[in-house]
């Protein structure tokens, strides 16, 4: 039976640990805020991510967002200065936590802009097997709740976005829009788009340290069937003789 | 532009045409007619046979002004007045189409049997034309689609999508090219859709134009779908693709 187990068992369950493994994307972004903080027309202005579902019979994909900079300005605190969709937990303090569990999950949050905003951004990067890929996106709001007009093509205004269709999908970014006023200000807001410091990785699961152990404790296990089973060669006769 | 035109039995073009304003051509070949000048006709004499047939392919772009332009059928006695038809006195057409939609209906109208012809003579019966419109040809298994995510805009409050086509035949696909969203999950209306189905089954669906012409083999063109859904679920659709004269 031991000979079973480590012919048949731990080959397959070793063959199947890798598979425990998740492919992020992480990236840092940096948007410079100065124009903001001389627009008191638009103010205050609000930080929204929004992680939204392509297909709903497919993975789950989640967004962290955190090691928020503000460059002097400040989040407002939450519940009081938020609204979230979703079972969307965290705010700008910390870190926010979206996910594709639902349709729809995302966070607007008041905040005083400073001279430049960052994050860090982790997303996992489950891609649909459906027609369409979930989604990230991030703007910035004026106080009338539209998004600052940006050039983004689809005409959601968005900052950024990425849209999951990939293991390591592209990052897009857009400026802002000079040509079209703001919502609440009616103002032209010139700004840059966000610069992103892309690490795209491999990163375990986070249970998957354990399966790591697992995974190094089967290469111990397969190092010593490898003796046992030359030793084994030895001795199986003597087991039989003992019969 | 008007081809194909037959005049069964011993019917048959006689005489040359007599254009005004931006028309040529004949009903022995083809007649075009804009609206570059107005009023633009051409009227040619004709034997006339059992039956009448012939193909219209119409622009149908609408004007802003609120006044449609139109387009119409009469028939002409020898003193060049149109034979009276249900259509009313003034009118006297046979077809009329007023451009004032994307898809325009057309009104057929037979002979009105009280009232005499301007050249004399008694009544003249005859039926209604029947008006066939040709559909737009669904040219789906032609295309490769491909949907981007959905990103949520706070302030309009509707959903955005790209959709990119792209021809995935070896022939080139004719325009105007429209997407069709077949299936629309019950939660989300198409917020910029130009109309809904009403000639290639399955009806009633709504669709968008595209920006493209046509499109060559290998060459593709996106759409930006916006979705109202203030559920705010996932929205779900099939994709049709269409393409050519004729009516969604």
């Amino acid at each position: 039976m031991k000979t079973l187990f480590t012919s048949l068992f731990v080959p397959l369950l070793c063959a199947v640990l890798p598979k425990g493994a998740r492919a992020d994307v992480v990236f840092t972004v940096d948007l410079n805020t100065t124009p903001l903080v001389t627009d008191l027309a638009d103010q205050p202005f609000s930080l929204a991510f929004q992680l939204l579902q392509g297909d709903p019979a497919n993975a789950t994909n989640t967004a962290t967002i955190g090691d928020f900079m503000l460059g002097g300005g400040s989040a407002a605190p939450c519940p009081s200065n938020c609204t979230t969709f979703g079972n969307e937990s965290g705010d700008a303090t910390s870190a926010i936590h979206l996910s594709t569990a639902d349709s729809f999950e995302a966070l607007i949050q008041t905040f005083t802009p400073g001279s430049s905003l960052s994050f860090t951004v982790d997303l996992t990067t489950h891609p649909n097997s459906g027609v369409a890929p979930d989604a990230f996106a991030f703007s910035i709001l004026d106080s009338s709740l539209f998004p600052i007009p940006t050039q983004d093509p689809t005409g959601a205004d968005s900052l950024l976005s990425v849209f999951i269709n990939s293991t390591n999908p592209a990052i897009l970014t857009y400026a802002t829009d000079p040509t079209t006023l703001t919502h609440a200000g009616n103002i032209s807001l010139t700004m840059g788009p966000p610069t992103i410091t892309a690490a795209v990785t491999t990163v375990p699961e986070p249970g998957s340290f354990a399966l790591l152990g697992t995974a190094l404790a089967c290469v111990g296990i397969g190092a010593l069937r490898f003796r046992l089973h030359g030793r084994g060669a030895r001795i199986s006769p003597t087991r039989r003789s003992r019969k | 532009v008007l081809t194909n035109i037959q005049f069964s039995g011993n019917g048959g073009v006689a005489g040359s045409p007599l254009t005004a304003g931006d028309a040529w051509g004949s009903l022995s070949s083809a007649v075009v007619l804009t609206d570059a000048a107005l009023p633009s006709y051409l009227a040619q004499q004709f034997t006339p046979g059992g039956i009448l047939s012939f193909q219209l392919d119409l622009t149908t772009n609408v004007e802003s002004g609120g006044v449609p332009d139109g387009f119409s059928v009469s028939i002409l006695d020898n003193t060049f007045t149109p034979i009276p038809t249900t259509a009313g006195p003034g009118f006297d057409t046979v077809v009329q189409i007023y451009i004032n939609s994307d898809n325009p209906g057309a009104a057929s109208s037979a002979g009105d049997t009280t009232r005499t012809p301007a050249a004399g003579g008694p009544p003249i019966s005859f039926n209604a034309p029947t008006v066939q419109f040709q559909c737009a040809s669904d040219v789906s298994n032609s295309v490769s689609i491909t949907r981007s995510g959905y990103v949520f805009n706070f302030g309009t409050q509707l959903f955005s999508q790209t959709v990119t086509i792209t021809n995935s035949s070896g022939a080139t696909i004719n325009g105007p090219i429209s997407l069709v969203l077949d299936n629309l999950s019950g939660n989300a209306t198409l917020a910029n859709q130009v109309s809904v189905t009403s000639c290639a089954a399955p009806l009633g669906s709504p669709y968008i134009v595209t920006g493209a012409g046509g499109l060559a083999p290998g060459a593709n063109t996106s759409v930006v779908l916006q979705f109202s859904d203030p559920s705010k679920a996932t929205t779900t659709y099939n994709t049709r693709v269409l393409s050519g004269a004729g009516a969604p």
